[in-house]
């Protein structure tokens, strides 16, 4: 199966993760959240080089970050956040210029 | 008894202490319990559906995007129902928080633009500050009706 990564900051607040999950049904894939840890997040601007004030799009640097160093975790990612959110417009396009395996869309 | 809604509005620390106080505490834990004990589970784990973000439009327009209008549709009903706000003031997200800093901005300026009283306080970094934490928020609490 594949699975594909969902890095997002608000898809299920948007009232939109259901259609992620029914979208990944349709081709046969899994939506997979990589684990990370509390200080991953904490620290995540040291690695990613970024500071946000948002604590979903520090999450979603974290996992980015996790796959980045293990991508065995996922065959493909994609990259959600907010139409019209200037920091998650940033990040967005951060994670989606490390790896051709990534779709990065916004709602 | 009055109504008191919490900044961050998940803080459970805050939460503990205006129900010590025996007032009602309004946090998003609560409206999304309603949610998902409603019959008919349209949208899991938190039952948020694409009406959400539409129900959000009372409290933001509709330039402003969609996840901030769809967390607004959970807390902005908590702020119209509250007769007092307590706001922590750089909790960070351990405090409990949305998870978007631009809807924690929206939450501050709906309770604060309100007309209720509502007591700002730094989040302590030590059990000093702790303690002054804790005693402001019970004199707060105290003098309310």
């Amino acid at each position: 199966m594949i699975r594909i990564a969902e890095l997002a900051c608000g898809a299920e607040y948007s009232g939109i993760q259901k259609e992620i999950d029914r979208a990944a049904e349709t081709v046969g894939a899994k939506i997979i959240y990589p684990e990370v840890s509390l200080d991953d997040i904490l620290d995540v601007e040291k690695r990613f080089g970024v500071s946000v004030a948002s604590g979903d799009l520090n999450l979603a640097m974290a996992r980015a970050t996790r796959i980045v160093e293990n991508p065995d975790l996922a065959d493909a990612v994609i990259v959600l956040t907010c139409f019209r959110c200037a920091e998650g417009a940033i990040i967005r396009s951060e994670i989606g210029s490390t790896s051709t395996r990534i779709l990065s869309f916004l709602f | 008894m009055a109504k008191v809604i919490v900044y961050p509005p998940t803080s459970m620390i805050l939460s503990d202490l205006v129900e010590r106080m025996g007032h009602q505490a309004l946090v998003v834990p609560s409206e999304v319990r309603s949610r998902v004990t409603a019959p008919g589970i349209d949208s899991p784990p938190l039952n948020m559906t694409p009406e959400e973000p539409k129900k959000g439009l009372r409290y933001a327009a509709v330039d402003v995007p969609s996840g901030v209008r769809g967390r607004m549709s959970l807390i902005g009903p908590l702020i119209e129902q509250a007769d007092a706000g307590i706001i922590s003031i750089e909790s960070g997200c351990l405090t409990g928080c949305s998870g978007c800093a631009r809807t924690n901005e929206l939450v501050r300026l709906l309770i604060k633009t309100k007309g209720i009283p509502v007591l700002e306080v730094n989040y302590p970094k030590d059990e000093v500050e702790a303690r002054a934490f804790v005693r402001q928020i019970k004199s707060f609490l105290e003098g309310l009706k």
